[in-house]
């Protein structure tokens, strides 16, 4: 490690002390929810956050409170955020807030040579982005006592591999995390790696799904995730899709929640992002039969841009009622029968 | 190949939202077909006509469905007459005729849904059988596969719920089957969005087409409410809604025509190739023994 790189991990050390964050959130205070939550119901609020660079830790902790105070005042016990949360992060770099005002992120690290990958960005800031994105949730879902699915960070392993990691914070100071499966084009050009697990987590209110944005496009997610025994689903989401098109959009959390009868609760990032424009609608969503209308929506907002904070009730015992009543018919002869011939054709690089 | 294209060229395909209707006997079952598909014929022939599910069972129109025995009873003369109408009606329009489904019975006095496939000259070219249990439909088959109707054609059939289950669609999709058919009779209530919930996601999740029949109206104690619609992956459709002829599903009596181009299909794949984004050592792990635990 030369000179300049040791100068810049210690600024960046400096800069996402947890300390920072710490100070800044007791500072405005935790006022607990009133609500007692109906047995077998869990209040659950989805965020639509539009992005912007944080070039400081208490900013970060700020934004972050704000929409978790809100959530909370709505009753809510799980408050869910988008995908790329942490990637407001960018700006607490030295040097690189400036630079991402006229450039995107892929310019902008071009100018530290040509080839070098939009990981490396990341991989050189894990370290800062974990401890602000870390302290910042886990101290408020302990200082509200609520589960805070964080959306997600681009976090590097030891063995440096990075990779789009969603995140699950308890109020007993539980840290739970699933690597995004299913990249989409422009992850895989920045260098990133997707995981190969899935995981369902128990949690004092219900067990719970956390995979990332694409890997809602591909059936087989929910599926697993269903098997494994998740009643409710967290999707963080960021679609570089503009203008958005509602029609697309149904092409994920929607149809999933559908065929596996699961809650699906869908945070989503909006706005001008690291050289993308991103839209989508936060959103709760049910089976069919569980919805009011009929549509299987509990709540969206109003718009795929700007800012909303959707709530709604998820009736667990409802759902487990309507998984006896309506129990899925699977075929597992059918599916040992083909899927490792059809897979093992993609496993070796086949497409269309 | 595994998940080749096999799409080789523009294929017309007519599709029909028909209510059910009594006929006597083959022959005049089989003429109706080639009446209602000769009405869009007029207008554009078609390479390919699918019939709503169970609109054969108008050959035995006072057919008890609730009661297996009777669906047994008539078994064997209403394949015969199903076989047979479907081979005329091929024959006659020199195209690839899909004439619906029919109930049969096991052994066991459990009931299945079979449809058959027929080429342009009324031959047998494929058979199917529902995949997944529904209300009635409670014995079901292991087997799937695409079928080869027409040089560089090759579909798959989607009986009843099996346009609920996506493993079926991915299975016939990675076998090579480029247009998914799907021959409903879907009972009442049938909404928008249950219907988006079935072959329309299937359509997009695989990047094929979709073609949808529905049978509706009142047969003996129940009431259908099928709708018709041909399908595509929503970047090669007007408002990228997924639908060839729109505005949407269909819901009037008669037919939709639309014309499946396989270099719009090419295209959408080649722009966005959503299958090289799957994760087969993910599904490795998981699938298929995740399906013999209980969640």
């Amino acid at each position: 490690m030369n000179l300049r790189d040791i100068t810049l991990q210690f600024m960046l050390r400096m800069r996402s002390r947890p300390a920072r964050v710490v100070r800044r959130l007791q500072r405005r205070g935790f006022r607990h929810r009133v609500r007692t939550p109906e047995v077998g119901v869990v209040r659950a609020a989805a965020v639509q956050l539009e992005w912007r660079l944080c070039e400081t830790a208490e900013e970060f902790a700020d934004l972050v409170y704000d929409n978790v105070r809100e959530a909370v005042a709505q009753g809510a016990e799980l408050v869910a955020f988008p995908e790329d949360t942490a990637t407001l992060l960018v700006g607490v770099m030295p040097g690189l807030g400036p630079m991402l005002r006229n450039l995107t992120v892929d310019e902008a690290v071009r100018q530290i040579g040509e080839d070098v990958q939009v990981a490396e960005l990341f991989r050189l800031m894990g370290g800062a982005t974990r401890r602000i994105y870390e302290t910042t949730f886990a101290t408020l879902a302990r200082g509200y006592g609520v589960h805070i699915a964080a959306g997600s960070a681009l976090l590097p392993l030891p063995d440096q591999r990075v990779l789009n990691v969603g995140h699950l914070f308890t109020p007993e100071g539980r840290i739970l995390r699933q690597a995004k499966c299913h990249l989409i084009p422009l992850e895989e050009e920045w260098g990133l790696t997707a995981g190969e697990d899935l995981e369902v987590f128990d949690t004092g209110i219900g067990r719970i799904g956390l995979p990332v944005c694409m890997d809602a496009t591909f059936f087989e997610t929910f599926r697993i995730l269903r098997q494994l025994g998740a009643e409710i689903v967290v999707l963080p989401m960021a679609d570089p899709e503009y203008p958005y098109s509602p029609w697309k959009a149904l092409r994920g959390i929607w149809p999933r929640v559908q065929e596996s009868q699961v809650f699906g609760v869908q945070g989503a990032l909006v706005g001008e992002a690291l050289g993308m424009r991103l839209t989508g609608h936060a959103g709760i969503y049910a089976p069919l039969a569980l919805t009011e209308r009929g549509d299987g929506r509990l709540a969206v907002s109003e718009r795929p841009e700007g800012e909303a904070l959707v709530v709604a009730d998820l009736d667990v015992a409802a759902l487990r009622r309507l998984r006896e009543e309506q129990p899925l018919q699977l075929n597992p002869a059918l599916y040992e029968r083909y899927f490792p011939r059809v897979y093992s054709g993609f496993w070796r690089g086949g497409s269309h | 190949m595994q998940g080749g294209a096999t799409l080789e060229r523009d294929f017309i395909v007519a599709t029909f939202r028909l209510p059910p209707f009594a006929a006597p006997d083959a022959a005049s079952f089989g003429r109706a077909l080639v009446q209602a598909a000769e009405s869009t014929a007029q207008r554009t022939p078609a390479d390919l006509y699918l019939f709503p599910g169970l609109l054969a069972l108008g050959l035995v129109p006072q057919l008890d469905l609730a009661d297996p025995k009777a669906v047994a009873l008539a078994d064997g003369s209403l394949k015969d007459a199903y076989l047979a109408a479907g081979s005329y009606a091929a024959r006659t329009l020199g195209a690839v005729v899909v004439p619906g489904t029919i109930y049969l019975v096991t052994p066991q006095d459990r009931v299945q849904q079979y449809a058959a496939v027929f080429d342009r000259q009324g031959n047998l070219v494929g058979e199917q059988l529902q995949t997944h249990k529904d209300g009635t439909v409670q014995a079901t088959a292991d087997e799937i596969s695409p079928i080869a109707v027409d040089a560089g054609v090759k579909v798959g059939l989607l009986l009843g719920r099996d346009a609920w289950y996506p493993e079926v669609s991915r299975i016939l999709s990675l076998q090579g089957a480029d247009i998914l058919l799907a021959p409903l009779a879907p009972g009442t209530p049938y909404s928008s969005e249950e219907a988006l919930w079935g072959l329309w996601q299937e359509v997009q999740q695989n990047q094929v087409f979709g073609v949808e029949s529905g049978l509706f109206g009142v047969m003996g104690e129940r009431v259908y409410a099928g709708r018709a619609a041909i399908l595509a992956p929503c970047e090669m459709t007007e408002d990228e809604a997924g639908f060839l002829p729109r505005p949407g599903y269909f819901v009037g009596t008669g037919a939709q025509v639309a014309t499946l181009r396989v270099d719009d299909l090419q295209k959408v794949r080649r722009d966005y190739p959503l299958l090289r984004h799957l994760n087969p050592g993910l599904y490795r792990k998981y699938l298929p023994l995740i399906y013999r635990r209980q969640p």
